[in-house]
């Protein structure tokens, strides 16, 4: 039964596979361009940052 | 007065991460002075190796830590560069010859430091030496980028030599 069952891919997998697309392209949407280059920062200091802004002020 | 400001800001980060790395470990690392690849410039020097060991680098290291470690302060930095083939030249390609030809000249690994300006730093170092972490963020050709603060994380065995 489990030998049937095939691993979906990731969220972060296929965000990887379209950046991988797009940066194939040779005149990507600066505006995509820009959401990529913030989805590597935040995975730098996402968290933390989500972290500091709930705290209370 | 804009170079003047970006080298104190690039003394800035290096003193940062001096602080950051002698608190993590409990040994000393210091800022090497007039740093930015003295070691390099100095290699047919016949400065003593233990000294250029110690000085290779843009921060002086215990003398059995594995790494070889370059900063760079900057006022930004775009992921979507590393991915793009369409940009021709990088300034982290510089980073990683500079970073590379420090460590061989002492035998030690290259290690990255990067701090943007209102952002979290992160690392490179050779991805074979952390081949089964899921703690990476992106791989830059041998080389794997890392969040600082989870590069710490590692144990020590993973930064001094036994």
């Amino acid at each position: 039964m489990s030998q049937r069952r095939e691993k979906s891919k990731s969220d972060r997998e296929v965000f990887l596979d379209f950046v991988k697309k797009i940066s194939e392209q040779e005149d990507a949407d600066p505006k995509i361009q820009r959401v990529i280059n913030e989805h590597f920062w935040e995975l730098i200091d996402g968290e933390d940052k989500q972290q500091e802004e709930g705290k209370p002020s | 007065m804009a170079k003047i400001n970006s080298k104190k800001k690039g003394n800035r980060v290096e003193l940062e991460l001096a602080k950051k790395l002698t608190e993590r470990f409990g040994q000393e690392f210091k800022r090497v002075p007039m740093s930015g690849a003295w070691a390099t410039n100095n290699r047919e020097s016949e400065i003593r190796e233990d000294a250029k060991e110690v000085l290779a680098g843009d921060i002086m290291c215990p003398k059995n830590f594995k790494f070889s470690v370059e900063s760079k302060g900057r006022i930004d930095f775009n992921f979507w560069d590393l991915l793009n083939n369409d940009t021709e030249h990088l300034e982290i390609d510089d980073w990683i010859a500079q970073a590379e030809a420090d460590a061989k000249l002492v035998g030690k690994e290259p290690l990255i430091y990067v701090k943007v300006n209102n952002r979290k730093p992160f690392v490179l170092f050779h991805s074979a030496l952390l081949p089964n972490s899921n703690e990476k963020v992106l791989l830059y050709g041998d080389y794997r980028i890392m969040r600082f603060d989870y590069f710490m994380e590692l144990t020590e065995a993973f930064f001094f030599e036994e």
